[in-house]
């Protein structure tokens, strides 16, 4: 026997899951948060264990789009007769979640519906009559509240009664068995609510009018500017901060001594010492370029990219709980159809300069291949992770901020034009954009740390193996000579289109398996700064890091993504190329300016042709 | 009583109280509105329109939903007086 959580997007089925399971998942304040179904398990009363899964959410069982296909395939495929279901719905919007319960009683499975975010109906001056909507529906009905986890022990209670049947497992026979049309449907929640529901009318709040003011026009992009400023200066301060009174002493003070030691202990040379202490500069350590499993290999994840880390997803998890991001998502919907998706896209962009693996999974919000491929492309391009952002500044930022907004400003305008011409090229069109807009919500300070723990976790977890791997074999590959190799082998190309050395091609290579030590390669090179900002931007856009080549191949398959990479390829090598050239003063920036908007003229008018062209021969063959 | 006319909800002025006649457009565009309860014969309310062909934003039974322009427009309405 399982249990299934069932329900429209942004009701709390995954916090409903969390409390129940006590698994951590994330949750957000947006639809879409859930893309996976996730499995765990539940001790009822009776100590038995239940296992209990989460679905991504929908509006109704008729499939209207992809995330809706796989949630509504799961309940035919996975649900047996025994199985109760748990259908978890928003009471501050009873009447449009009523839709998919009468569905669900429809198909005549046992369920328990749980009101969740029922501490919200008081706000919001809703009353609804529990008892009586208990009678109508012929199911239990119980009011949960899950981010404080009132009601869960009622929840579990109801499913052992309906279990052992002490309560009768089966709806009303109304609806039991019968397939109303949808018109049917809407009219019976019409009388439902009449009976169950009454709302009074309220002054309103400041809450209501800042969630008014960010969706009009003017108002809108006003607060996406501060927000985006406060959130940009909020993640640097505290992740300079994080860096300069804490993780600095702390390397400085209690490991350098210790990792000394141990570099002393096996005799100051050698192959294991090289390995694990690395090579020293004057006689000293340094944690940024001595390229030591012990030194760099810790300094750099722990010490110069976890402390941007946590500080972003602090900022990021808060405007996530607040209701943000779906505002951000309608602000940009026109943009975003110029690239060829609908603004909700702006989702995996933004998580993705955390990092790119769960912002690769998040371009299953978007229901077209066509879309996910363009989010995914632009996303490896144009979008940094905390990961390289944090080494860019650490190291890069030294020279001045000018440097950073050079590299950054390229990869947005890599980003818009990767965007651009995909959407002109490509067969078909974008979706149009269909999203509830969550109200705002103050932040749960206990769900919003567990939230930033679980993603530092996931960091920690995958990215100080992947470092320390990265680091051990780029030392093999120096030891074994074949950097040399490489680097004699790739100098004419380096030098030619980037003005690199050769010896950046141990970074590059670095680059397909961790951003943060590729970029921290680069640092005993030497290299001036225009260098630097040359091999910043190549080293983001060529190819996505191993990790999230993984997640994006699962995602786009095999074909797809060797297209994506193609393109990574050729665009971050241009785009490499001709930073160099106009930072080398060796062609007038302006040249650059005319020359991509020759390109993009020219891709749009031979792409309307092409349309025209084969609009003309479907007239004929009409 | 003079009958209102029945303009696409691009047209409806941000602010006014409508009710929904019709969607014209591929049953996936209206079953997708449906889902979210617009639906003939549902009262909305137009919150705001994003400029230069951005998403219109309605009220319905209390929930904000973010419609794409296209979508706004082959969405017909009446005015309630």
């Amino acid at each position: 026997m399982k249990i299934l959580l069932f329900g429209n997007p942004n009701v709390g089925k995954s916090a409903v899951f969390s409390r129940l399971t006590g698994t951590q998942v994330i949750i957000s304040n947006y639809g879409g948060t859930t893309v996976e179904f996730t499995k765990g398990s539940t001790k009822l009363r009776n100590g038995e264990i239940r296992e209990v899964i989460d679905a991504p959410g929908t509006y109704s069982l008729d499939v209207s789009c992809k995330a809706e296909e796989v949630a509504v395939d799961m309940l035919e495929g996975l649900l047996d007769k025994e199985d109760i279901i748990v259908n978890v719905v928003d009471s501050t919007h009873l009447e449009r979640n009523l839709y998919l319960t009468l569905q669900l009683l429809e198909k005549g499975i046992p369920m328990v519906v749980a009101l969740n975010l029922w501490d919200e109906t008081k706000h919001r001056g809703i009353s609804i009559d529990v008892a009586q909507l208990q009678n109508i529906l012929g199911v239990p009905v119980v009011p949960t509240n899950a981010l404080t986890g009132e009601g869960i022990d009622v929840l579990l209670d109801r499913i052992s009664d309906l279990e052992n049947g002490e309560i009768s497992a089966s709806p009303t026979a109304k609806y039991r068995e019968k397939k109303l049309s949808a018109d049917e449907r809407w009219s019976e929640i019409g009388k439902i609510i009449a009976k169950v529901q009454t709302i009074c009318q309220r002054r309103h709040t400041l809450r209501e009018r800042l969630e008014d003011a960010s969706i009009r026009p003017v108002g809108g992009l006003i607060m996406a500017a501060i927000t985006m400023y406060l959130s940009f200066n909020l993640v640097v301060f505290l992740g300079e901060g994080l860096i300069d009174f804490i993780l600095d002493p702390f390397f400085e003070g209690v490991v350098r001594p210790l990792v000394t030691q141990i570099g002393l202990a096996l005799g100051s040379q050698g192959l294991l010492h090289d390995l694990l202490i690395g090579y020293l500069f004057h006689g000293e350590i340094d944690f940024e370029m001595s390229m030591g499993l012990l030194t760099t290999g810790i300094y750099i994840p722990i010490a110069m990219v976890l402390p941007y880390i946590f500080a972003f997803y602090i900022v990021l998890s808060t405007l996530e709980d607040v209701g943000y991001l779906p505002r951000l998502a309608v602000l940009v919907d026109n943009l975003m159809h110029a690239l060829g998706m609908h603004g909700y896209a702006i989702i995996p962009m933004v998580l993705g300069f955390g990092c790119t693996v769960p912002a690769a999974m998040a371009t299953r919000v978007l229901e077209s291949r066509r879309e996910k491929f363009i989010c995914a492309t632009m996303l490896s391009i144009g979008v940094p992770c905390m990961s390289q952002t944090a080494m860019v500044v650490g190291l890069i930022g030294r020279f001045g901020w000018q440097y950073i907004a050079i590299i950054y400003g390229v990869l947005f305008v890599m980003w818009l034009l990767v965007g651009f011409v995909l959407n002109t090229i490509l067969p078909g069109s974008s979706m149009p954009l269909v999203a509830e807009i969550p109200p705002y919500r103050f932040p749960h300070p206990a769900i919003l740390g567990k939230k930033v723990w679980m993603r530092v976790r996931a960091f920690l977890a995958e990215a100080v193996p992947y470092v320390l791997l990265g680091v051990l074999f780029i030392n093999l590959l120096f030891v074994s000579g074949f950097i040399d190799l490489l680097g004699e082998i790739f100098a004419p190309f380096l030098s030619g289109l980037f003005g690199l050395p050769p010896e950046a091609i141990a970074a590059l290579l670095m680059g397909f398996l961790r951003k943060d030590v590729a970029v921290g390669m680069l640092s005993p090179l030497g290299l001036s700064v225009q260098q630097l900002v040359v091999a910043a931007i190549v080293l983001t856009a060529y190819f996505p890091c191993a990790a999230t080549f993984i997640v994006l191949l699962r995602e786009l398959g095999p074909i797809d993504m060797l297209k994506s990479t193609l393109i990574m390829l050729i665009v971050s090598f241009g785009a490499g190329g001709l930073t160099n050239l106009v930072l080398a003063k060796m062609v007038p920036a302006q040249y650059i300016i005319i020359g991509i908007l020759v390109l993009i003229a020219l891709v749009y008018s031979s792409a309307r042709a092409v349309r025209a062209m084969k609009s003309r021969r479907e007239d004929l063959t009409l | 009583m003079k009958k209102s006319p029945v303009i696409p909800l691009i047209k409806v002025e941000a602010g006014e109280a409508v009710r929904v006649i019709g969607v014209h457009g591929g049953p996936g565009l209206a079953s997708r509105l449906e889902a979210l309860g617009i639906r003939p014969g549902t009262n909305i309310v137009k919150k705001s329109a994003i400029f230069m062909g951005g998403p219109v934003i309605v009220e319905v039974h209390g929930t904000q939903i973010a419609i794409g322009h296209g979508m706004a427009a082959r969405t017909m309405v009446e005015t309630i007086n």
